[in-house]
């Protein structure tokens, strides 16, 4: 490992005349050892486009499946394991790796710093993961199978897992070291790093999420870990936490899953609120509406979600002034998210917009996120959620928020910033197309879900009765068509880097506030390694 | 160009990161080790 | 001009989302499907129902308001129709009006909320009591003031019909996946309390009709209650993951009149009585 290519402080004086671009040679050097922040975040992004590609071909063995009513396909058995790793790859191995993957990016070029504050430890954050994920999906192809008790985990059920039990505890264990070495790195190169004038209430939407987000992080990943080596304990060496016959209490394990779960959910979205924040003012040339309540509200967001785990737990028992409590404690979130959706349309208001890509994403986003958040609105209200919990209710809110919510922001965010990171245009056509195929298909995925579960259909079952098979069909018949959308998506982010003939400026769109918009496209391998002078001009808030 | 206090400064910025980045380990292993304790002594 | 434009802009958005959100709510039941949830035959599903209804439509509007407000800007604040960006970037008035707002919305959802979930919990006063215990894959029913117990589990057409490859068209079996061999009979216009419980992991006991589902948890006994006020047929299934049979655990509950009731116990009763005298258990 040659040392001067990852040095990055004092001895970088001699490299103002050559940009400091000494990427090093050779690709393990390169790719292996690397410690700049661009290079993670890319393979972060790449690690993430990998796993979607994964996790939706396990959405499609399970769309094809619920086709029709009968069993087709898959053994039910198999049918849970796909349901299970879906969920764990999707959301541990696709969402949060790619939104590291941008804060890797653009943390330090928005705050006006060099690198990341602990660019080795970053290395490392990176290179768990593809460690964990061989791992996790290697027990598909074990003697008993995967884990097939849903990504949920409950006991006792979970405990029924064959072979592949410790390695799914081992692989989380490692997800979550990742991403608390990643927190502790974002953390402290946003209070450590910024550059001169670069005052907190200056720094860019994305930043504030990305912030907010790693102290969740760090305050939720350990509870997963503890939660799941009791499981570990339960299984191998015979305690009792969860198990009722040994003094112990399954719904404990609910209790401290959803204490992660819930502030888990709000990591997913909250940089989805961020790059949202960046993009609509860009593409409507007006400020930010309400910058400080936008920082203010998503603050209360994260606070919140701390206190309103039960609802993923209404009907276990509850004594009634529990299930009030956070009833009302889940009806509350709504008012922060909502002052977030007005900012945002108050920021398009008045404004001189245009459709690019990136913009028709996050419109995309704000209309379908707010359908999705009315839905868990409808869901915290107790008595009703009874008739909701555990049916294609919830799972229609969930994937509304999760897929047109951030997985769209997460597309809005590579249409928006790609050219910055590889000083190339993407094809605005087919960005166009990718959007408008993904948001009609992802509606006919999604919609009739809501009819499915007020019905009276539940979760995770492989096989249905016949009054649900209409709307079965026609969502499995929007799932292909997303699917096969997203093969656009990897063609346009392919051609973007490997052949566009197309070179972006350093502006890339009209006007965009933010320092890396004054570095070049794409920016040198090592940028503000000497701190830029951050003026009021340059931030977004005229506030 | 006088670079030195510049190269200072950002030494004293990586040191200070290197203390922050201390604190949030020791507060998630005591938030690790909070849960588990408090459900084996919770009993 | 501008102001008047915007209004009529307006106007007209508002008028295609309404359209747009009568395509989406309402059109697909005239296909014959079922979109919505059952209004039930019990006075918790009757609360129920009302519930959802009420914060249904009240997202509606919430969301027929804010879409109509969004698209209006779509049409008419584009850079492409001349449309210059105004300067404004903040203000509080709007901040506080749009907190408030919405809080009092809540606090309108909050009382039926409610009084719907404390009508819920108060089983007191119930004159029988049957205890449901799950298993992985199918349930039990005792009834503790009559003695009588079974297994109730998925219907054997069904469940030949469900098998990977069995050639057999689920259309051709009646009550696919929702039909089982002892159905837990009750009677009509008694509070009846539930005992649930399970044996193995966690199950859940959910019948829409009756307007709740409450989890099934191995080592511990969870308390529900209902009273049908219908005769009628009511079908339900398992609603949590218990394994690779959780899709075929269903749940029927025939409610009887009074008499049919008590007909149908003193049946299983003789019934039972016969079985133990012969020396083998059901």
């Amino acid at each position: 490992m040659s040392t001067e290519t990852t040095y990055t402080d004092v001895n970088e004086t001699h490299d103002e005349h050559d940009h400091g671009d000494h990427k090093p040679t050779g690709f393990l050097d390169r790719w292996l050892f690397t410690t700049n922040h661009k290079d993670i975040g890319t393979l972060y992004l790449i690690f993430s486009l990998t796993m979607f590609m994964i996790g939706g071909a396990m959405a499609m063995v399970i769309r094809a499946e619920l086709f029709m009513p009968g069993l087709q396909l898959v053994e039910p058995d198999f049918f849970n394991q796909m349901t299970t790793m879906h969920a764990l790859v999707m959301v541990f191995g696709a969402v949060m790796p790619a939104w590291v993957g941008f804060a890797n990016w653009l943390v330090p070029m928005m705050i006006g710093a060099p690198d990341m504050a602990l660019p080795r430890m970053n290395n490392w954050s990176f290179w768990i993961l593809p460690f964990a994920f061989s791992m996790l999906l290697s027990t598909l192809f074990m003697d008993s199978g995967g884990p097939a008790a849903g990504w949920t985990m409950y006991p006792p059920l979970v405990l029924q897992t064959g072979t592949s039990f410790a390695f799914v505890v081992f692989a989380i264990h490692m997800m979550g070291v990742s991403s608390i070495m990643g927190s502790i790195n974002i953390i402290a190169t946003i209070f450590n790093m910024r550059a001169p004038g670069m005052t907190l209430l200056r720094m860019p939407m994305f930043v504030w999420t990305w912030l907010i987000t790693a102290f969740l992080l760090i305050a939720v990943m350990p509870v997963l870990a503890g939660a799941v080596t009791m499981l570990l304990t339960d299984h191998f060496f015979a305690t009792n936490f969860f198990n009722a016959a040994g003094g112990g209490d399954p719904v404990m394990f609910q209790h401290i899953f959803w204490f992660f779960g819930h502030p888990e959910v709000y990591i997913l979205i909250l940089p989805a609120f961020g790059v949202i924040s960046e993009i609509l003012p860009t593409f409507s040339r007006k400020p930010l509406f309400g910058y400080s309540s936008m920082v203010y509200a998503t603050a209360t967001i994260a606070f919140l979600s701390f206190i309103v785990w039960a609802h993923h737990m209404f009907t276990v028992g509850m004594p009634l002034q529990g299930e009030l409590f956070f009833m009302y404690a889940t009806m509350l979130i709504s008012v922060p998210t909502g002052v977030k959706v007005f900012n945002w349309i108050s920021t398009m208001w008045q404004g001189s917009m245009t459709f690019e890509t990136p913009m028709l994403f996050a419109i995309g986003f704000v209309v379908l996120f707010t359908i999705g958040g009315l839905s868990g609105l409808m869901l915290a209200i107790t008595a009703a959620d009874f008739q909701y919990h555990d049916t294609y209710f919830v799972v229609a809110h969930f994937h509304y928020v999760l897929v047109p919510g951030s997985i769209f922001a997460l597309m809005a965010a590579t249409y928006y910033w790609l050219p910055k990171f590889t000083g190339n245009m993407y094809s605005e056509k087919w960005g166009k197309i990718h959007f408008w195929l993904s948001a009609i298909s992802v509606n006919v995925l999604f919609f009739p879900q809501h009819y499915l579960g007020l019905a009276g259909m539940p979760r995770r079952i492989p096989d249905y009765s016949p009054q649900f098979a209409d709307f079965n069909m026609i969502s499995s018949i929007g799932g292909f068509a997303f699917g096969a959308t997203q093969l656009i998506f990897v063609g346009v982010v392919w051609h973007c880097v490997f052949r566009s003939k197309v070179k972006a400026t350093a502006m890339v769109w009209e006007n965009p506030r933010g320092l890396e918009w004054t570095l070049e496209s794409p920016p040198a391998y090592h940028s503000f390694t000497t701190p830029p002078e951050v003026t009021h001009n340059m931030v977004r808030h005229a506030e | 160009m006088n670079n030195d206090p510049q190269a200072n400064e950002l030494k004293r910025k990586r040191a200070q990161a290197v203390r922050t980045a201390w604190v949030l380990g020791f507060i998630a292993v005591a938030i690790f080790v909070t849960f588990i304790g408090s459900a084996i002594f919770g009993r | 001009m501008k102001k008047e434009n915007t209004v009529i802009v307006a106007l007209a958005v508002l008028a295609a989302i309404i359209a747009a959100t009568w395509l989406i709510l309402v059109a697909p039941a005239l296909s014959g499907n079922e979109i919505n949830m059952t209004r039930g035959v019990t006075p918790q599903s009757a609360d129920h129902f009302d519930l959802h209804m009420i914060v249904l439509w009240i997202c509606v509007v919430i969301g027929i308001g804010v879409f109509t407000v969004m698209f209006t800007s779509i049409v008419l604040h584009r850079k492409s129709r001349g449309h210059e960006a105004a300067k404004f970037s903040h203000s509080t008035k709007a901040e506080i009006i749009w907190t408030i707002i919405p809080v009092l919305i809540l606090v309108v959802m909050a009382v039926p909320a409610t009084t719907a979930l404390v009508k819920m919990e108060d089983s007191s006063g119930a004159v029988m009591t049957v205890k449901i215990t799950g298993f992985q894959w199918r349930w039990k029913y005792e009834y503790l003031d009559q003695d009588i117990s079974f297994i109730s589990s998925l219907d054997p057409t069904s469940n030949a019909a469900r098998q990977l490859d069995s050639g057999i068209e689920p259309t051709s079996v009646d009550n696919y996946l929702l039909d089982v061999d002892h159905p837990l009979v009750l009677p009509i216009g008694r509070k009846i309390k539930f005992l649930i419980t399970a044996d193995d992991v966690i199950h859940s006991w959910w019948v829409p009709a009756l307007g709740w589902k409450r989890d099934a948890i191995p080592g511990f006994i969870n308390e529900a209650w209902t009273n049908i006020e219908k005769p009628g047929t009511y079908r339900g299934q398992c609603a949590e993951l218990c394994g690779k049979d959780h899709g075929f655990m269903p749940i029927v509950v025939v409610a009887l009149s009074e008499d049919e009731f008590e007909a149908w116990v003193n049946e299983q009763r003789t019934g039972q009585r016969q079985i133990a005298q012969r020396g083998t258990t059901p």
